[in-house]
């Protein structure tokens, strides 16, 4: 993962759990750097470590950790300056998660390690559509909803948010029915 | 191949959205939708450049000069806002010339600020993705920054924990000495140079032979070896070292194993503490309690033989006053008497020695003292050796027994001659008036701690062949001797009449460099004056009563029988309690109560409050074999008289009959 996310995963600490917790976290995780570079990317065993970590120091479920922090993420990249290329992406949530994969390449046109998920949107009725969530990486499906509800903010557009499928050796990527409200 | 097909206008506009379309007369045809929202006065027909003036190429704002310059990077300035555009012109068959262009921002905040947004600019266009690009370097920038901040931060605070720990290895006490992997030596602090006396420069990369280890046989604590190479335990070690020109060093070693993070162990850190002192201190305070302890079971014995001895010398002065003088019996008599005299000497250097000795005290010039005394000794010391007296001027008064003063002057002059030996020295007695402002509590001082006060000091000091660390430890044992034999308990009954006196003595000595006693004894702030003399008492003064108290039977019927004697009436009582009861039966009817101090229940101190408290005026004679419990007054200011045991019948007479004048005066 890049040095932006795990930076994200800090502030968002920082922000909801304080200082101290951050650092009891870094503590219990291991050999943590002591600032994340933003370009830099970082072997995947450190960032998950840390929401371990942060999981056994907070007392909270993994799940619930993560999608507070996908929820976090939207409005943390739009402060780190990448508000701008949110807004390029879509008017609305349904454009928006249209365009996510679009959205991705642009970023890795800076990031060039990137490793970006794949998304595909799926019509699922009036008002409803299913979003299918491809990604090289593991456990990661909390924080999707949690993405989702923070977009629904960011758009102004109340949604249910709801993982139908999840990924498994028969069905290859995670599926979340969103439902404009 | 050649192009074929061109752009409709709608895909022109959609793709070029910040365009200016111009004519052969440079007047606006067409722009970009964008052009029109930032710039809504620029309107068809339009002069272009009376709205934007020509940054580069430097060329004149005409149709042809633009053609010439078609290839070139161009920047455009908008003259209303100063938004800069960058972009080249195209030369158009029909004789327009169209420029192909975006805004020059190179900061994603810098779009608002010309009321501009991401989505103004084409997808195509690299330079949002370049805006993009640059943010993300900035921040990676400063990510950087922090990071070299943090980084000079962690120097910072390195430099200063480094330059505390240096500061504590340059002063601490303690030598930190580090061992390599092989067990040289890696680090060498200052205390270390200080202990073992060899400079940082001459122990680096040395192994531990410097150390100068050694054997002592009579410290079974000391160890032999220094284990460094392979030690994976701390380890805590008393050493003894062979340091030139000292007495050996006794050094307590703390090591600890240093282990790197991989576990591979990468030597040893040594914390050395000199324990020489600490370790002679507590041998001296050892061999004082060992004293302590032997001078205590002699004072006890000492105590009973006392009681025993005057029972038997009153029985014989009783046997005396009944029998002729011309009678063959009465000159045994004698004989048993001046024996138990002698058994009463004994008594009395064995309670010299414990500290409890009975002493005749009197206000002493201890110069005058010392005169006689070397007056007296010339005679008996070597030739070779010769005393002299450095007497200060002005030495107040001590309260001391004078026969105890010129003993300990004798044995302690004698013990210089002896170390002085054959080849010839000198002995100094010295005298100075000195005040202790502070209480002097060296644990070497023997008799201590004494208060602070005035104190006359008192030294003996001589060139003689001095003493070892050991030696110096047993001085004053009893029997103890360096040189020679049959001194009886030597220079031990010195440390007894000290503390007798309420003084103290303390000894120093090097091995080739003399030795210096010193004695301190409370001055006393009157001058000396000439001893008072001794009245002769009367016999007896009528009929009196007395009441004896003693639980010793035998000192309890003596002194019966010498009162008897006397031809007063006497009450006996073997306890303190059974004597107040009789005092309470008959509140009148004594005349003087002689008591012993030590019984079991209530004692002779009790006794004597609760009689006094009932008639202040009645005369009590205490008794003790203790010297230390002579008692002159009580704190609360009532007299008391002491009566020192073993006494003879004479003097217990002696102190009947003055304490009974003393009533009737």
């Amino acid at each position: 993962m890049y040095g932006l996310v795990n930076k994200g995963i800090e502030q968002f600490i920082v922000a909801r759990y304080g200082a101290p917790a951050w650092q009891r976290i870094t503590e219990r995780a291991g050999e943590v750097p002591e600032v994340f570079i933003s370009m830099e990317a970082y072997p995947d065993p450190l960032t998950y470590s840390l929401v371990g970590a942060a999981v056994e120091e907070l007392s909270v479920g993994a799940a619930e950790l993560l999608e507070a922090f996908g929820e976090y993420w939207i409005l943390y990249t739009a402060e780190q300056g990448y508000g701008g290329l949110l807004e390029v992406s879509g008017a609305n949530l349904e454009e928006f998660l249209r365009n996510l994969d679009s959205l991705h390449a642009r970023v890795a046109l800076t990031y060039t390690e990137l490793r970006p998920p794949s998304f595909k949107v799926v019509a699922a009725g009036e008002r409803c559509v299913d979003l299918h969530y491809h990604s090289g990486r593991e456990g990661l499906a909390p924080m999707m909803i949690g993405l989702l509800k923070g977009l629904s903010k960011r758009f102004d557009e109340p949604i249910e948010v709801e993982q139908t499928s999840a990924r498994s050796q028969d069905a290859p990527y995670d599926v979340f029915r969103v439902t404009w409200v | 191949m050649t192009a074929t097909r061109g752009l409709p206008p709608s895909a022109v506009l959609e793709v070029f959205p910040f365009h200016l379309w111009l004519d052969e007369h440079l007047r606006l045809v067409q722009a970009g939708p964008v052009i029109h929202r930032l710039f809504p006065d620029l309107c068809e027909g339009d002069p272009v450049f009376a709205h934007f003036q020509i940054l580069r190429p430097e060329c004149p704002a005409d149709a042809q000069a633009l053609r010439e310059h078609a290839k070139q990077h161009m920047v455009i300035e908008a003259r209303a806002t100063g938004l800069r555009l960058r972009g080249q012109i195209l030369p158009i068959d029909d004789g327009s010339l169209v420029f192909l262009g975006s805004p020059w921002v190179t900061e994603v905040d810098e779009l608002g600020r010309w009321g501009l947004s991401i989505a103004d600019f084409a997808i195509h266009n690299p330079v949002a993705d370049q805006l993009f690009l640059i943010r993300s370097i900035r921040a990676t920038l400063d990510d950087t920054r922090k990071l070299a901040a943090r980084v000079e931060d962690h120097r910072k605070r390195l430099l200063a924990s480094q330059q505390r720990i240096d500061l504590h290895l340059r002063h601490t006490p303690l030598a930190v000495i580090d061992w390599d992997q092989a067990g040289r030596v890696a680090a060498w602090n200052p205390a270390a140079e200080r202990i073992f006396a060899i400079a940082e420069a001459a122990a680096i990369g040395r192994d531990p032979s410097i150390l100068r280890l050694i054997e002592l046989p009579d410290e079974p604590r000391v160890g032999t070896t220094l284990k460094l190479v392979g030690a994976t335990e701390e380890s805590t070690v008393l050493l003894a070292h062979d340091i030139a020109g000292r007495s050996p060093t006794l050094c307590e070693w703390y090591n600890t194993p240093l282990v790197d993070a991989s576990g591979q162990t990468i030597g040893v850190a040594s914390i050395v503490r000199d324990v020489t002192d600490n370790l002679r201190t507590e041998r001296a305070l050892r061999e004082a309690q060992k004293l302590e302890s032997l001078g205590r079971l002699a004072g006890g014995l000492a105590h009973d033989f006392n009681n025993l001895l005057v029972a038997l010398m009153g029985d014989a002065d009783l046997a005396l006053m009944k029998l002729r003088a011309d009678t063959g019996a009465a000159a045994h008599i004698e004989q048993i008497l001046v024996h138990a005299e002698r058994a009463a000497e004994l008594t009395r250097q064995l309670l010299d020695f414990s500290g409890h000795g009975a002493y005749r005290t009197q206000t002493v010039d201890l110069n005058e003292i010392l005169r006689e005394t070397s007056s007296l000794l010339a005679a008996t010391i070597p030739r070779h050796v010769s005393v002299a007296l450095r007497l200060g001027e002005r030495i107040p008064p001590i309260d001391a027994d004078i026969s105890q003063l010129r003993q300990i002057a004798i044995n302690l002059i004698i013990n210089g001659a002896e170390a002085i030996g054959d080849a010839g020295g000198r002995i100094e007695l010295r005298t100075r008036f000195e005040v202790l402002d502070a209480p002097l509590d060296d644990p070497l001082l023997r008799g201590g701690p004494l208060a602070p006060g005035p104190y006359v000091c008192f030294e003996v000091v001589d060139d003689g062949r001095g003493m070892a660390p050991d030696a110096l430890a047993h001085v004053f044992d009893p029997f103890f001797s360096t040189k020679f034999v049959g001194r009886g308990l030597g220079l031990a009954p010195i440390v007894g009449i000290v503390k007798g006196h309420g003084a103290g003595v303390r000894v120093s000595s090097k091995l080739g460099a003399g030795t210096r006693f010193e004695l301190w004894f409370p001055a006393l702030a009157v001058p000396a004056s000439a001893q008072a003399e001794q009245a002769e008492q009367a016999t007896a003064l009528g009929k009196r009563r007395v009441l004896i108290v003693d639980d010793e039977p035998a000192v309890r019927n003596m002194a019966v029988g010498v009162i008897e004697a006397m031809g007063y009436e006497v009450v006996a009582a073997a306890a303190g309690d059974a004597a107040l009861a009789l005092f309470d039966a008959d509140p009148h009817g004594f005349d003087l109560v002689l008591t012993d101090l030590t019984m079991p229940g209530l004692d002779g101190h009790e006794l004597f409050a609760e009689l006094t408290d009932r008639d202040p005026r009645l005369p009590v004679i205490l008794s003790s074999g203790y010297s230390h419990q002579r008692i002159a007054a009580y704190p609360d200011g009532r007299p008391a008289t002491f009566l020192q045991k073993p006494y003879r019948a004479r003097s217990l007479m002696e102190t009947i009959n003055a304490e009974l004048e003393r009533r009737a005066s």
